[in-house]
């Protein structure tokens, strides 16, 4: 594989990660408010509605996370499905199965779609609502058990490995390296696993014997999400931009991690941020010899401050936040900078003009490359009007350039599957939250012929 | 000239050297003509389906043609108008839209959406074709019998359907 068709691959699989985190954004911020206010520790405790808490990282996140993976690839219908694989390592997990989810909602969806490829036409009439819903009825059972048996046991495979993995580190004293597994463990979602099995027993072997403890802070240390956040705020844009405030504010102060999460799945490559923003953390404590007296719970500024040991504690406390948020952040800046002006490699000054072109007449600045581009939607409201004008000029104009790209158009709700999607710039916005995978391109008119021909050079 | 298209536009529903002032009197007449060959019931409520998505994003597809589209309860079968407009300098949003031939396709709503956009959608990419060849153009503009542009249509209707 080459090292363009690598980052081709990288940047694809972030458009699918990104696909399947970014819709459900919300329910991350819903669940991480009524954590922080309302867990024991929390802002405003209150046992009843505490016990959302649980269900909802447990059960609603994994399963929304893998309806919409299921439904990237497989509609409507592969929604369906997703979700009811995702109940299979659900249940057979005892930690959130964000990972489990984000690899069979896509399977499950991948399934019915199959399925549906290999019937198609050859349903009698009057018997399709009974085949359409069997089918998804006995794929997602078959799905389900298939993700019961074999997901949950690899992924507690993969905990223990991390267990093990984390004490080897303790034993042979090279704690900053630690990072190194328990940041990308949080990112998927073993934060808890790994802190309260790991952490929290060898640091209350500690405290017990000289009052304090350094694990207490490893895992805690709300600064590397603190840093990614803010790049994102500082550097990014659009969705994840404007969210970031927010989740800061939740992340920091209400000191629930899990809401970085998402922002770093988009972007694969900022967990060299949250590593390097760990460790610099970890060797700041180790060098001041800064601990906590016990667990903080959650990880917010404030419970970090409230479990140092005294005044000196606390100062250190925050300043080794301070260090691996700056360290986190001037990494993820970076990154996030950089993949807002991806320019190919070869060609950069050439591709930043077109780029710049294309943005004069409309057309985003994405950098979608010709080999990795399959499928083109063309998409408008109704899905039988503009649409179909452009995509029969668009056909035209990739098959005179003996491209083989599929070309077809669609209506914005029924939008499922594409590498580009083409609509009017009135319609973009909708377009874009309905399938947030895909690049998008706007158009000022869809016979605009001028534009077509921009973008089969750009194929080409 | 027979057609498998007849259910999808008549001679009844091509209106030549239209006299109108704007695009919503260009709709309202095309509603008109689909209430007096039956297909529908209620060219009123017809009407403000087509202006509620006509709303959304202007149907103006250059080459001096709009292609006004609605999905509406209010009509019987997908149906297709076809209007040459008199005036050459009309516009249908602003100046520099000029439109001479406006195409309304109504589609009822389907159980199936996807599946009836999806059968629906041969109607418009044959009219993008169409629109751009010169003399097509040249034979809308200067056709004095309705039939001539049915004929023109029906032919690029069964050309892509025929593959």
């Amino acid at each position: 594989m080459t090292s363009n068709n690598l980052k081709v691959g990288v940047q694809s699989l972030g458009r699918f990660l990104s696909g399947m985190v970014m819709p459900n954004i919300g329910a991350f911020i819903a669940w991480g408010l009524i954590t922080a206010m309302f867990i024991p520790t929390g802002w405003l405790p209150n046992e009843s509605l505490a016990e959302l808490v649980g269900p909802m990282i447990k059960y609603l996140l994994p399963l929304l996370i893998g309806y919409t993976g299921g439904k990237l690839v497989g509609g409507d219908r592969g929604a369906v499905a997703g979700a009811i694989t995702t109940m299979g390592v659900v249940i057979g997990a005892d930690i959130p199965m964000f990972l489990g989810a984000m690899i069979v909602g896509p399977l499950g969806g991948l399934a019915i779609q199959r399925f549906d490829a290999s019937i198609h036409g050859k349903i009698k009439p009057g018997f399709e609502m009974l085949v359409n819903n069997f089918s998804i009825g006995i794929i997602g059972m078959i799905m389900a058990i298939v993700a019961y048996k074999l997901i949950g046991p690899v992924v507690a495979v993969i905990t223990q490995g991390l267990g093990d993995g984390v004490g080897w580190i303790v034993e042979h004293h090279l704690l900053p390296l630690v990072s190194i597994i328990v940041e990308p463990a949080k990112i998927l979602f073993l934060n808890n696993a790994i802190n309260h099995g790991v952490f929290t027993p060898l640091g209350a072997e500690q405290a017990a014997a000289t009052g304090s403890s350094i694990f207490y802070m490893i895992e805690t240390n709300p600064g590397p999400g603190l840093g990614v956040l803010l790049a994102y705020m500082l550097a990014g844009r659009g969705m994840a931009q404007k969210s970031a405030y927010g989740a800061s504010i939740i992340h920091f102060f209400g000191g629930i991690h899990e809401i970085y999460f998402p922002y770093v799945l988009m972007k694969p490559k900022l967990i060299l941020a949250v590593i390097a923003g760990g460790m610099s953390g970890v060797a700041f404590n180790m060098i001041t010899g800064n601990a906590l007296a016990g667990p903080p719970s959650p990880g917010s500024v404030f419970a970090l401050s409230l479990m140092s040991t005294s005044a000196m504690g606390i100062v250190l406390t925050l300043a080794s936040i301070a260090v691996a948020a700056a360290v986190s952040f001037t990494i993820a800046a970076v990154i996030v900078r950089r993949d807002l002006g991806a320019t190919d490699n070869l060609g950069a000054a050439q591709a930043a003009v077109a780029d710049m072109k294309a943005e004069s007449k409309g057309v985003a600045a994405a950098a979608a490359m010709a080999g990795a581009v399959k499928r083109i939607v063309v998409a408008c409201d109704a899905g039988m009007g503009s649409s179909a004008m452009g995509a029969t000029v668009l056909r035209g104009k990739l098959a005179d350039a003996g491209l083989d790209i599929e070309v077809t158009n669609a209506a914005i709700n029924d939008l499922e599957e594409a590498d580009i999607v083409i609509t009017q710039a009135e319609l973009s916005d909708r377009a874009r939250a309905k399938l947030p995978g895909a690049e998008h391109l706007s158009i000022g008119n869809f016979m605009d012929a001028g534009f077509y021909d921009e973008l089969v050079a750009r194929l080409t | 000239m027979t057609s498998a298209h007849t259910s999808l536009i008549t001679k009844e529903a091509i209106q030549l050297d239209l006299d109108a002032n704007s695009k919503f009197d260009v709709i309202r007449s095309l509603c008109g003509r689909l209430f007096v060959v039956n297909r529908t019931e209620n060219p009123s409520s017809l009407y403000q389906d087509i202006i509620k998505r006509e709303e959304v994003v202007s149907t103006f597809a250059g080459w001096q043609t709009a292609i006004p589209h609605a999905i509406s309860r209010h009509i019987s079968v997908p149906s297709l108008c076809f209007a040459r407009v008199k005036e050459d300098d009309f516009s249908w949003n602003s100046r520099d839209e000029i439109v001479r031939f406006v195409f309304l396709l109504c589609a009822p709503i389907s159980e199936d959406m996807k599946r009836l956009r999806q059968s629906q959608s041969y109607v418009f990419s044959s009219v993008a074709q169409l629109i751009g060849q010169a003399e097509t153009i040249e034979l809308w503009q200067q056709a004095s019998d309705e039939q001539v542009i049915l004929d023109s249509l029906c032919r690029a209707f069964d050309a892509w359907q025929n593959g």
